[in-house]
């Protein structure tokens, strides 16, 4: 067989352009039997490490290149080396950062005077190009013999003058000719996907570019004997020569830690050690506990065995930058399972009080950079990146990529699209189509709807099967930084991102770790943003300083009022289902919180976790343990595997899998349902249980429950981590419940709930909260004294349309006693859509009478001469009525999207407009069982895909909130009513368990036209 | 003695949903149906049906479908609606001669001042309207201004306060931007808005609030577009169903011909040629001239000619419009005509091909043009005569050899020609019903005429598909 390389190869990564993945080009070329395999993307490296894992699995060379398109041609590169493969990346970085996201600048004198003296340089001419120009006899000069011309045959009328241009232009130049396919496609019967994504690229359908189409599907990855027949034997040949002169392996990428985060004159394992010791003897002022000493002990010697220091330190640094900086923070993830994160800091989770695995972070077997996740205050998170940059410089430090791949819906509309379905029908599928209806998949729904009647029905299903997970295009990740010792872009090409100074990668956080590169997670936490502003105030009105470590454990009076589901505002337990459970678990110390916490989450439901350990908690069940072993790793959750990191240690202590095995295990949990992985896990699991005396139905059972754990199951850490500030939120709303809110309300968006919902609840606790004011008002929310007691002052950021800059420039130029004519704000000029803003919020109240006459005041036609101003002095003077109680509510809402004024149903009681009904406070005092009727405004509607078509609508009136159950069928039938309702009558059966008040809904009606606004929002479906 | 209700002197009809009660005989009353605009994707018109299933106006079309299950949707026409206004304008036209259209809100007014001779009491306009509005959704307002009636405001009935009060603002045709100002100041209805004075308006909003103001009082009139009725006539039908054949077009064909013998009766004019136009769904047109001797202006005598055309026509697609066009008219005049000499535009070639295509029929008179496409018999396409280039000549570009003539596909000996050149390798559209891959080769045959062959891999076997000579 005549040796053959491919050395022009685009995949899907090459955006649109081509149809097959890397992987799949790899497999087929080593199927081929070819003697190497290139993937050349478009000014892009961003589909390497996936060829590569698939060229070692294959064992086929993998040519790592890239191509550039120009006029004169195409340019395609392959490197050599490491020297190669790092002047391509600087290469490719050069010419990214010259355009915005998603797009390069290429010149090809650039080829001649950026280094790529350790790449190979091949040339796909121009069609119809006869003559060589001037600037290539110059770059073939510069290449010497890595330089050929690349000819392509695609069976068509023209193959025969190309190949004529093409030894022409070779005769010219004194240059090679090599064979390639250009492949677009590993196998042919991809040919309909590339004509639509080539469509959905230029945002037409395959219809209507049929003349621009490849005409057949030559552009594949053809057999050897095939392309001897269609290129003469040198030229094949030839490919083949120049792989040979090829011999990167991005294996050889050597990541190289930051250095300066070791100070000169300490070796990295001595300083991490030192600086570990220190902070485990602040953590522990009254001695280190012996078993935090040997754990912390043994975490070393393993970090130092992996060296792994460089990482550690890198984070401290970080968490050193925030705490210096007042910002606060806290890692989660499978870090708190490590006491060194503890002891520097990192962590908030303290070993001594719970069972942490240090093999579920950093596993000798696994041999993968540890994972380190902390989270930021969210509104201060950019002063950390801000950091990063600073210390490292641009050039070493950025963002990694999210590739954005094609998910269900997004590809039933592109390729709905391009096949020519209307936008309408398209819509309508949208809408029909029900991702959580776990009766028929979506194939199914599809067909139902009617789609193969239209004659391109049948290519729908097949394309958008085949398109679901190409990637779209390159995003960034939330906060994954790699920063490199030297230049980033000798790893990996670095681009720009859509927003402006930041950059990014062009791998993802599977290509870092496949290659084990240092990835630090910078992300952001509203609620840490919530506390810092809450603690501030307190420290401010009340003269206490706090902080998450300092406040006070175990307060019996804090879990009394998260066991009764006052959870509104508390971080992870005020959703809907964990304010349900939290009245029937009742917490009473810190390990109930991080149970709680875990409890309500997908795996442990789908498992059937839950029910279990609440017989159990209320001793009407039993605890069950086939050995000690098993109860070791049980009995702190009563039997019941609630945590990812006990089905690790079952699997170790009952099946006898190593900790490296049973991480493994623990990926292909998140994965099984689409690998399939499981099914070999099972096999070890059960012979593992049998060999060790379990019997079978156990086994099965806790396969079973490893299998529902899916990717949902909380780790133990990540749970307790999230306690930590859950506990500490419910405090600050225990204690100091106006400077709890203020701090929330000044940190949205965040968490579950409005502002207008958080206001209520805030005057729920007696908090008083004040209006927007001219006089009196901030930018922000905040704490004033008002009758010996603090009150909360509503912010001008509540005001719908104000701009920041005009609230700075009001409250800058605000007298000491306040303004007292509206004249002297409008002297401010200040735009007058922000004073319009204003007025609409009743922000003018104090100097300007009612809304509705500061607006008249306000409006003015424009300038006009002196003369016939003087003129018409008095002339405009109008005494406007005043808004009625239910108009000041419309307006309240439609300006600032709440009230403060008379809750819209109680307005609407005293009107008696409403037909008699139970109020949510009421609820509780009826009989369980009892038909009720509720009214309420919907603030909620949720669906949670646990719930097996269960949808969950909050309804709030004056005196709280009602809880509606509405079961799948009924939600069908009487879904117009329910489904946009803003006002919503219910009829049902009220239902109490341990005071947890559910009404089943049994007939909806959609009361909302008797609501004078449209204004009030709902959450929907989130 | 009852003394009879003076006519007011203005009325305003405004249609509520004219697209949809247009579409709406396509389907059964109980079907839910909704016009969207396309856009926005929202719903602009909807029926019976539909409301009741809690389907809304200006709802998203997503959700029109999550709250009925069988719901048919129809993309609004602007134009087509305007159509029908105007259709509606000019039948009432016949009864009131001062119609003025207001296509915005899709109404109409009418002034009555001048009719109190044909109708003595606003009972008698009414029924005169309804005649015309059998059928359609409509809101008749009787004002003494015509800005009063078309805000639907009947100041005759009661005291212009009263009235007022619940004619809301948003409703008024003032900028957007100023009825906002006005509902943020809390003057949501007109009798509010009349309450301010008409000074501190000016001094606050300008001159559209206050001319608004004047034209609500009378003190001002609204400039109106009375209706001139056009000198062509040009009106289009859709039909309820495609219609197949010449007796499914009947129905409309007379109903058009009616319209157009009411036209010319109102002119006093007649006319020696019209045009039908039938249009099938993908847009195709066929064209149906009718030239008649003398002028007439009798329904029934087109038609009579209409019929004897359509029968010697072969309709090329179902239709799915008809459409009439009359544009060169003379006036009715008691003279009778002799034939009329040929011209020198009836010898011109499109008359030449025309009377040839009625000779040998459509499909011996034709030429070919170039469409684009990739495979060869879809590059080439058959086309009526008039429309076709002179030659084929220009068909294929240099690096896109086709041969001139293509042939219908036929099975050849392989063994009895020689292959030349490379082989071009071409892959029928995969969308298309019946997907194969050719390799084209140039051959030559025992005659030394130079074919092109196509070998079916799916078939093994060789086509002949045209000649290159």
């Amino acid at each position: 067989m005549t040796a053959y390389a491919e050395l022009h190869c685009l995949t899907h990564y090459s955006f649109l352009q081509a149809a097959s993945s890397p992987a799949e080009m790899v497999q087929r070329a080593a199927e081929l039997g070819y003697q190497a395999i290139s993937v050349t993307d478009e000014c892009s490296f961003a589909g390497v490490v996936k060829a590569w894992q698939a060229a070692k699995a294959h064992k086929i060379q993998l040519l790592v290149g890239c191509f550039f398109n120009d006029p004169t041609g195409r340019y395609v590169c392959l490197v050599k080396n490491l020297a190669g493969y790092q002047q391509l990346s600087a290469l490719i970085s050069h010419c990214r950062q010259q355009a915005e996201k998603g797009s390069y600048v290429f010149k090809p004198q650039w080829l001649l005077s950026k280094p790529l003296s350790d790449c190979e340089l091949l040339w796909l001419p121009a069609a119809n190009t006869q003559t060589v120009y001037a600037q290539i006899a110059d770059i073939r000069r510069l290449y010497g013999s890595r330089f050929a011309i690349l000819a392509v045959r695609d069976r068509l009328a023209s193959d025969q003058a190309c190949a004529r241009a093409v030894s022409s232009l070779a005769a010219q130049l004194d240059a090679p000719i090599a064979a390639s396919n250009a492949a677009l496609l590993h196998s042919p019967e991809r040919l309909p996907l590339l004509h639509t994504l080539n469509a959905i690229a230029a945002n037409t359908t395959v219809a209507a570019m049929e003349s621009e189409h490849w005409v057949n599907a030559e552009r594949h990855l053809r057999p050897c004997d095939q392309l001897t027949q269609l290129f003469p034997l040198k030229w094949l040949q030839q490919s083949a020569l120049i792989a040979r002169q090829c011999s990167f392996d991005l294996g050889c990428l050597r990541y190289q830690y930051p250095g300066e985060v070791v100070p000169a004159g300490c070796t990295p394992s001595n300083y991490l050690a030192e600086q570990a010791q220190a902070g485990a003897e602040r953590r522990y002022p009254a001695g280190v506990p012996q078993k935090v000493q040997s754990q912390l002990d043994s975490e070393l010697a393993l970090v130092e065995q992996l060296k792994y220091e460089h990482f550690f330190l890198t984070i401290y640094d970080l968490v050193q930058f925030a705490e210096s900086q007042h910002i606060l923070f806290q890692g989660r993830g499978s870090a708190a399972n490590s006491v060194l994160c503890y002891c520097l800091g990192i962590t908030a989770v303290d070993p001594d009080q719970s069972e942490l695995l240090f093999e579920r972070f950093i596993s000798k077997e696994r041999d993968e950079p540890p994972d380190i996740d902390v989270d930021f205050e969210h509104q201060r998170r950019e002063e950390v990146i801000q950091y990063i940059y600073r210390k490292y410089g641009r050039h070493r430090a950025a963002l990694t990529a999210t590739v954005i791949t094609y998910r269900l819906r997004s590809a039933i509309k592109d390729v709905g699209k391009a096949l020519g379905f209307p936008l309408a029908q398209l819509s309508q599928l949208l809408t029909r189509l029900d991702r959580r209806d776990s009766e028929d998949d979506w194939q199914q729904q599809l067909d139902a709807l009617g789609v193969l009647q239209h004659p391109m029905g049948g290519h729908l299903l097949q394309l958008v099967e085949q398109i679901r997970g190409f990637p779209r295009h390159l995003s960034q990740h939330v906060g994954g930084f790699v920063i490199a010792a030297e230049r980033l872009s000798d790893l990996v090409p670095v681009e720009n991102a859509a927003m402006p100074e930041r950059t990014v990668i062009q791998w993802d956080k599977n290509d870092i770790e496949a290659l084990k590169l240092l990835k630090v997670d910078v992300l952001g936490l509203g609620m840490l943003s919530a506390l810092r502003r809450g603690f501030q105030w307190v420290e401010h009105c009340y003269g206490r300083t706090l902080t998450i470590g300092s406040i006070p454990q175990e307060d019996p009076s804090v879990y009394a009022m998260l066991q009764r589901a006052d959870a509104v505002g508390i971080f992870q337990v005020e959703s809907r289902a964990q304010m349900n459970m939290l009245p029937r678990l009742k917490p009473k110390t810190f390990y109930d919180l991080v149970v709680q916490i875990a409890i309500v989450r997908p795996g442990p439901i789908q498992g059937d976790m839950v029910h279990p350990y609440l017989r159990r908690r209320d001793g009407l069940e039993p605890e069950d343990y086939p050995n000690p072993a098993v109860e070791a790793v049980l009995k702190r959750t009563l039997g019941v595997p609630i945590f990812q990191e006990q089905v690790i240690k079952l699997a170790m202590v009952a099946a006898g899998f190593s900790g490296g095995e049973a991480d493994q295990l623990r990926r292909a949990m998140g994965t099984w349902k689409s690998t399939g992985q499981m099914i070999e896990f099972k096999r070890k699991i059960v012979s593992g249980m049998l060999a060790r005396g379990y019997d079978e139905s156990f086994a099965l059972r806790l396969f079973e429950q490893i299998c529902g754990f899916g990717e949902y199951g909380f780790p133990e850490s990540h749970s307790a981590s999230f306690a930590n500030l859950a506990y500490a939120s419910a405090w600050l709303k225990y204690y100091y419940p106006a400077a709890f809110y203020v701090g929330l309300l000044n940190s949205l968006p965040m968490g579950f709930y409005s502002a207008a919902q958080l206001i209520q609840d805030a005057r729920q606790h007696q908090v008083t909260v004040l209006p927007v004011c001219i006089n009196n008002s901030l930018w922000e929310h905040q704490l004033t004294k008002e009758d010996e007691s603090w009150a909360l002052r509503l912010g001008f950021c509540v005001v719908k349309g104000l701009s920041k800059a005009a609230s700075v420039e009001i409250t800058a130029a605000r007298p000491g006693v306040g303004f007292a004519k509206l004249t002297e704000i409008e002297s401010l000029a200040i735009p007058s859509s922000d004073l319009q803003a204003l007025a609409s919020a009743d922000a003018f109240r104090g100097i300007a009478g009612h809304r509705y006459q500061a607006r008249w005041d306000m409006t003015h036609l424009g300038e006009q001469l002196p003369l016939l101003t003087e003129a018409e002095a008095g002339q405009a003077e109008y005494q406007l009525t005043e808004p009625s109680a239910v108009d000041t509510m419309v307006q309240d809402y439609a300006a600032t999207g709440l009230t403060l004024g008379t809750h819209p149903l109680a307005l609407l009681n005293q009107q008696g407009v409403l037909p008699t009904h139970k109020r949510a406070q009421e609820l509780i005092h009826l009989r369980s069982g009892q038909v009720v009727t509720v009214i309420g405004l919907v603030v909620g509607r949720q669906r949670p895909s646990t719930s097996t078509g269960v949808t969950f609508i909050t309804l709030e009136d004056e005196t709280g909130n009602v809880n509606v159950v509405l079961w799948q069928k009924l939600g069908r039938q009487q879904r117009q009513h329910w489904l946009h309702a803003k006002l919503l009558q219910v009829t049902g059966t009220v239902e109490i368990e341990e005071s947890v008040v559910h009404v089943v809904a049994g007939r909806l009606r959609d009361i909302s036209d008797r609501l004078p606004t449209q204004a009030i929002r709902s959450r929907d479906f989130h | 003695m009852v003394v009879p209700a003076s006519i007011p002197p203005w009325a305003y009809i405004r249609c509520f949903q004219l697209y949809l009660e247009h579409i709406q005989r396509r389907y059964s009353d109980e079907q839910p149906v909704v016009v969207y605009e396309v856009t926005g994707l929202r719903v602009v018109q909807a029926n019976q049906a539909a409301l009741a299933c809690g389907v809304e106006v200006a709802m998203p079309l997503s959700d029109a479908w999550l709250l009925c299950d069988n719901l048919q949707t129809e993309q609004y026409d602007e134009a087509t609606e305007r159509q029908l206004l105007a259709d509606i304008a000019l039948a009432l036209y016949a009864d009131f001669a001062e119609v003025a259209q207001d296509p915005e809100h899709c109404g109409l007014w009418l002034r009555l001042q001048g009719l109190q001779r044909l109708y003595q009491d606003p009972g008698q306009v009414k029924h005169r309207i309804q005649t015309h509005l059998t059928g359609a959704g409509y809101q008749l307002t009787f004002a003494s201004n015509p800005r009063c009636a078309q805000l639907g405001l009947d100041d005759l009935q009661q005291p212009m306060a009263d009235a007022s009060q619940h004619c809301l603002v948003i409703n008024t045709p003032l900028d957007e931007a100023v009825k906002v100002r006005l509902l943020h100041m809390g003057v949501d209805t007109l009798d509010k808005l009349l309450k301010v004075p008409t000074t501190a308006l000016g001094k606050k909003f300008g001159a559209p609030v206050v001319r608004l103001v004047a034209e609500l009082r009378g003190q001002q009139r609204l400039p109106l577009q009375w209706l001139q009725p056009a000198d062509n006539f040009n009106h289009r039908v859709e039909l309820a169903a495609e219609a197949r054949s010449w007796a499914a077009l009947r129905f409309s064909c007379k109903r058009l011909l009616q319209m157009l013998q009411r036209y010319l009766q109102t002119r006093q004019l007649a006319l020696t040629r019209f045009l039908i136009v039938l249009t099938c769904r993908q847009g195709l047109h066929q064209q149906i001239p009718i030239q008649l001797a003398y002028p007439q202006t009798q329904a029934d005598d087109f038609f009579a000619l209409l019929q004897v055309a359509m029968e010697a026509t072969k309709l090329r697609a179902p239709v799915m419009y008809v459409q009439l066009e009359a544009q060169h008219f003379e006036q009715l005049q008691a003279t009778s005509y002799g034939f009329e000499p040929v011209t020198g535009e009836q010898t011109a070639l499109p008359a030449l091909l025309n009377r040839l295509q009625m000779k040998l029929g459509d499909a011996r008179v034709y030429g070919y043009r170039r469409k684009p496409g990739w495979m060869p018999e879809s590059q080439q396409e058959q086309a009526p005569a008039a429309s076709a280039p002179g030659t084929t000549g220009n068909l294929q570009a240099a690096d896109d050899w086709r041969p001139p003539w293509l042939v219908t596909p036929e099975v050849v000996d392989i063994n009895e020609w020689q292959l030349h050149g490379q082989p071009q390798r071409l892959q029928s559209p995969w969308w298309q019903p019946r997907s194969e891959q050719r390799d084209y080769m140039l051959a030559r045959d025992h005659h030394r005429r130079w074919g092109w062959l196509y070998f079916l891999a799916a078939e093994q076997r060789w086509y002949l598909h045209g000649w290159a000579s």
